[in-house]
């Protein structure tokens, strides 16, 4: 069975290399034919596309932000190429450069300008940005030609005078090799993990520690660079730019093609535009129809095929990776030290004093106090509606306090949620929140992203820094895997290991966070006992390095050999603190759980 | 008539079990409770039961009749209600809108609907009051009343209510109870009652389950069950 | 600035408003903003064309062969989103699907009727003067035809079962399950009528407005601009929504010319998303 995925992986890599020197060898089969330059044209057009589409699959596939505007960016790359060489008589080198660097800014203030936009509005807001970029060119007289184009671009050759089509078209199937490198690098390292995140879910990224904001801001620059590079390419081909480039209903022969291939994957863009594109000449001679059958394709897409060819192949027994043998001894290559830095044990971490937080005339949280200590396993118990979870969020700053005061190692903690989590607070939510499309190891590395020391650009060329970061964070990840007992399954999709090993996984990628204080919402539910002990002993190690785990449980039971002190909170006020044991005793506990009134008289 | 009963209902969501090989009954005319604490599977029971759930496995039989495969509105008209998890009543409507909503699936039966409407008002009196209001400015007591009288209003012949105390002072809720041993009693409605107050649903109900971890744990009679010390342990465990 | 201005200004702003009343009744029980929803403008003024400018059939049957027309559309619209809506489990699926289904409609209207563009005549070829300007019938039915559509939209949401249920089924799809409201027939209604009001503004329009078989795109656009400034899911923001652009497009254009009228209600839009996203009167609701 290994053997067959290893086999076929061997034949998807020699057929790339296949594709690619036959892409290259073109140019000497087109002479064959009686119209060269026309199939030249055609495989042109199709990297473009490619290129376009690449940048488009980076922002919504990988990022889920829903862009109406990359037909836009590319117009606007192509302004940029034009004017700066017909106007300004540029370099055209030069200009292909700033065409992707004007993308890249066009993307950053779009992004700027929306940034409390919801993923709906996002969308809206490109289309409607993208509708006055267009009518703003054609405004644009002397400068952009206004409604008639700028015209007169001429690529230019190596080293001068004019590019002929075949050095154009070499040049063209080069970029768009180096933009796949550029995405594929990009995705597969901490850019691409963190990308991801936020696409699966911003909440649980920001509870990691990663900036929303300023993250979405990165991945639409990059989006944005290489769509205005696409422009510039275009306009090189062809000769001018027009408003027309950024009409979407010209985009939305990319979304056939991203569809198609399969969105959010690596090769899904170039292989849906390679078979639109062959769609495309086959039905050269019925012009009429090709919006016709484009968008039956797309819709027959979405019904059968809803992930892309190269999904649908990754989701099935042959593509999706594999469990690997995990050889003896080696898990003690992997040895973690889980010890917190600069903590004593029983030091008081984090304070909570008086907080109260009202929902309008809901009062979750009435005024309680406590303390959480490095080195203790802390729980949390209550009935349902008791207030432990708005607690929590507001402690981790998810909801403003309405009064009260919140210390962490003596003073005030930061008011933003993924700051709460840099400083050392991690939580874990209830609802299993992993990366599901992401794999095992990516999952716990998404964690330690905060160690990766290194840039957009380290990531794209692979320089030494990111190497090292890599391979350091690579091993430190595998050693907490080493931990759980899941050593082995670092390629496998989070989605599908069992439920406690999930539990397990998202406990390890918040401790890959190095927290001083982990959090931990209802961890035991719906673990076998065999995983409850998996966790219980992983809880213990982490408190006997200095961390403080905070526990809230409704399995008391489960607590009761774990927990060192339990608070027990009713209706928004604390009722009870102590031992497990205490607690557990305690009259007015147990009223809280199971009700005190007695209606028996009332109700006879 | 009106017997519910669920076959070795498994339900997973999100990869868990959240109820597992469950089978629980309740005959035309009982008053059931079914506990246990939070992630029991106690509110997954009745959404499946709803039909907003679709089981993995198992069968679920009203009046004789195999539901499983029943669409969810269509089950209310054969006479399943349900007073969801946190009341769920639409704010922007009325008070009277939402009772109207509640008789949807008796909407071709115009007269017998507005005596129903007339009924709901004398039980609860301040709903009259306040029936011109938009239901989210009522009160949390008056919420609850209202999702109540909102299920009734299509005439169940299984009321399943999901927590209905959450929340309220314990006057109303009170008064709540005694309305729903009242119905129980006086028209022979059926019901299966949610509750987290263990004490509290014993005192009403003939029979009780006790659900941990998607399966029956403990059942039996309420009176037996009201002093019996595994109901505290379902909740917060042996005592060492 | 002459009443003529205004008066355009005001049909428009009428088209417009329909177009996005159209699409909110789409939108209430599915939370879908349709991209294919101008195609169904198309389909109103193509039929017109053929209906009255070519076959020269009398009013009354051509009307009716309309609204037959546009039901069928809706049906086929809405199986053609909902489908892999509900069968794929991305959240894109809905932008592509109507994206696609604008497509292929589109090119439907191209392949059929090549090189056509939509105009016909006057239903009532007189125009009435007000102030020295004019205002012909045609527009003012048009102005009429929103007012009812507005009118018996808010009628039938606040007053009937039916409607209620629709607004319920918005608000919580579970309850209004539980409570034996079924959802999927809501939601083919929801296509469907959505299809016959915009179809029917589309027939009407089309002797004054020029329509060209792929200009579903842009309608379509005009709506949900209209739509986003008044705020999503509301019909009287789908009113005021349209009147704004429709009138301000009309005063730029006169005052600057050209296209800037284009250029000022997008730049409007850009300015309602992000200063005040929900519109002027719609709810902190997400959309899918």
């Amino acid at each position: 069975m290994i053997s067959t995925y290893k086999g076929l992986n061997r034949l998807l890599m020699a057929g790339t290399v296949l594709g690619v020197a036959l892409l290259y060898a073109f140019p000497l089969l087109a002479k064959t034919t009686e119209n060269p330059t026309f199939y030249l044209q055609i495989v042109s057009v199709a990297c473009f596309s490619a290129i376009l589409t690449i940048s488009l699959n980076i922002c919504m596939g990988y990022g889920g932000l829903l862009s109406l505007m990359h037909t836009g960016i590319q117009m606007m790359g192509g302004y940029a190429l034009g004017i700066l060489m017909v106007k300004k008589g540029w370099n055209g080198w030069l200009a292909l450069v700033m065409s992707s660097f004007v993308g890249s800014i066009f993307a950053i203030l779009v992004i700027l300008l929306s940034l409390r936009a919801t993923y709906l509005y996002f969308g809206m807001i490109t289309l409607a940005i993208n509708l006055i970029a267009m009518e703003t060119v054609r405004q644009g007289g002397e400068l952009t030609g206004g409604y008639n184009g700028l015209f007169g671009i001429m690529a230019p050759g190596i080293p001068d005078g004019i590019m002929s089509a075949n050095t154009l078209y070499v040049t063209v199937i080069t970029i768009l090799i180096i933009m796949y490198v550029v995405q594929r690098n990009l995705i597969l390292s901490g850019f691409g993990r963190n990308t991801m995140a936020l696409r699966e879910s911003a909440e649980t990224a920001t509870a990691l520690g990663i900036s929303p904001n300023m993250h979405r801001l990165k991945v639409f620059a990059v989006s944005g660079a290489i769509a205005g590079l696409a422009g510039g390419l275009l306009s090189m081909q062809m000769g001018y730019a027009i408003a027309e480039i950024g009409d979407m209903g010209n985009g939305l022969i990319f979304f056939v093609g991203l569809f198609l291939g399969g969105v959010g994957t690596l090769a899904g863009p170039i292989l849906g535009v390679a078979l639109v594109a062959v769609i495309d000449f086959s039905i050269r001679g019925t012009a009429q129809y090709r919006t016709l059958i484009l968008g039956a394709i797309l819709l027959g897409t979405m019904i059968i095929l809803p992930r892309g060819i190269v999904g649908t192949y990754r989701a099935s027994r042959y593509g999706s990776p594999r469990s690997r043998e995990v050889m003896p001894g080696e898990a003690d290559d992997y040895h973690l030290d889980i010890a917190v830095k600069n903590v004593t044990k029983g030091e008081v971490l984090l304070e909570a004093t008086d907080v109260v937080k009202h929902f309008g005339g809901v009062h979750a949280v009435d005024g309680i106090s406590v303390q959480f200590k490095a080195g203790e396993v802390h729980g949390i118990i209550g009935p349902n509606g008791s207030g432990k979870s708005t607690l929590i969020s507001a402690l981790t700053r998810y909801h403003e306090l309405t009064s009260g005061s919140v210390k962490f190692l003596g003073t005030e903690a930061d008011k933003k949620p993924y700051k709460v989590a840099r400083n050392g607070i991690t939580r874990v939510f209830q609802i299993p929140h992993l990366f599901e499309r992401v794999s095992v190891l990516d999952n716990v590395l998404t964690g330690m992203y905060r160690r990766d020391n290194y840039n957009v650009f380290d990531a794209i060329f692979r320089t030494p820094r990111y190497r090292k970061a890599n391979s350091r964070s690579v091993a430190e990840a595998k050693a907490l895997l080493s931990l759980a007992g899941m050593l082995g399954m670092e390629e496998l999709a989070a989605g599908s290991i069992s439920h406690g090993q999930k539990r397990l996984l998202e406990v390890i990628r918040a401790v890959a966070t190095e927290p001083k204080i982990l959090i931990l919402d209802e961890p035991a539910t719906g673990l076998t006992q065999d995983e409850m002990h998996s966790l219980t002993s992983l809880i213990r190690t982490l408190a006997a390095g200095g961390m403080c785990v905070v526990l809230i449980e409704h399995n008391v039971a489960f607590l009761m050999d774990l927990a060192d002190i339990v608070t027990v909170i009713q209706s928004g006020k604390v009722i009870a603190e102590g031992t497990p044991q205490a607690v557990q005793k305690d009259e007015r506990v147990l009223e809280a759980y199971l009700g005190n009134t007695d209606f028996s008289k009332e109700l006879a | 008539m009106s017997d519910l009963r669920i076959e070795g209902l498994t339900i997973t969501y999100g990869g868990a079990k959240a109820l597992d090989n469950l089978s629980i009954e309740v005959k035309t005319g009982e008053f059931v409770a079914l506990l246990g604490a939070n992630g029991a599977g106690k509110t997954t029971t009745l959404r499946a039961t709803s039909g907003l759930m679709r089981p993995a496995a198992g069968k679920i039989f009203f009046d004789g009749v195999e539901i499983t495969k029943v669409p969810g509105h269509k089950r209310t008209a054969l006479g399943i209600g349900h007073v969801p998890e946190g009341r769920q009543i639409f704010p922007d409507h009325t008070v009277e809108e939402n009772l109207q909503l509640g008789t949807f699936v008796r909407r071709k039966h115009r007269a017998e609907t507005t005596q129903s409407l007339e009924d709901m008002y004398g039980l609860f009196p301040r709903l009259k009051e306040r029936h011109k209001q938009a239901a989210g400015t009522l009160s949390g007591g008056e919420a609850q009343m209202l999702a109540v009288a909102r299920a009734l209003m299509s005439r169940p012949k299984i009321l399943m209510l999901d927590e209905p105390s959450l929340g309220l002072a314990p006057q109303l809720v009170l008064e709540m109870f005694k309305y729903l041993k009242r119905l129980h009693a006086e028209q022979g409605l059926t019901i299966l009652l949610v509750e987290q107050q263990a004490r509290l649903a014993l005192q009403l109900a003939e029979r009780a389950y006790i659900l941990e971890r998607g399966a029956v744990k403990i059942e039996g009679k309420s009176k037996d069950l009201i002093n019996d010390p595994r109901v505290a342990e379902a909740y917060l465990g042996t005592a060492s | 600035m002459s009443l003529q201005i205004w008066i355009d200004g005001i049909f428009a702003g009428s088209v417009f408003a329909i177009i996005a009343l159209s699409m909110t009744i789409v939108y209430q029980p599915t939370r879908i903003m349709n991209f294919a929803q101008g195609e169904g403008f198309v389909l109103g003024a193509a039929l017109g064309y053929q209906f009255i400018g070519v076959w020269h059939w009398p009013l009354i049957k051509a009307g009716i062969a309309l609204v037959l027309a546009a039901i069928v559309m809706g049906f086929i619209m809405e199986r053609m989103i909902m489908l892999p809506v509900q069968l794929s489990g991305s959240k894109f699926a809905w932008i592509i699907a109507t994206l696609a289904a604008a497509l292929i409609f589109q090119s439907v209207f191209n392949i059929k009727w090549v090189n056509v563009t939509f105009s016909y005549f006057d239903f009532i070829e007189k125009d009435i003067s007000i102030a020295g300007s004019k205002l012909s019938y045609q527009k003012l039915i048009v102005i009429l035809f929103m007012f009812i559509v507005y009118g018996a939209n808010e009628f039938f949401l606040k007053k009937t079962l039916w409607g209620r249920s629709i607004r319920a089924i918005a608000h919580n799809g579970d309850t209004s399950t539980i409570l034996g409201i079924p959802t999927k027939p809501v939601i083919k209604m929801g296509f469907i009528v959505g299809t016959v009001v915009i179809a029917a503004v589309g027939f009407l329009a089309a002797p004054v407005i020029i329509v060209a078989p792929a200009a579903g795109l842009f309608y379509t656009i005009q709506g949900f601009t209209a739509g986003i400034i008044g705020g999503v899911g509301s019909a009287k923001g789908a009113v005021v929504g349209g009147l704004t652009i429709g009138i301000l497009d009309s005063v730029v254009r006169s005052w600057l010319g050209g296209t800037w009228g284009l250029f000022s209600t997008f730049f409007v839009l850009a300015l309602i998303l992000i200063l005040k996203p929900n519109g002027f009167f719609g709810k902190r609701v997400e959309g899918r």
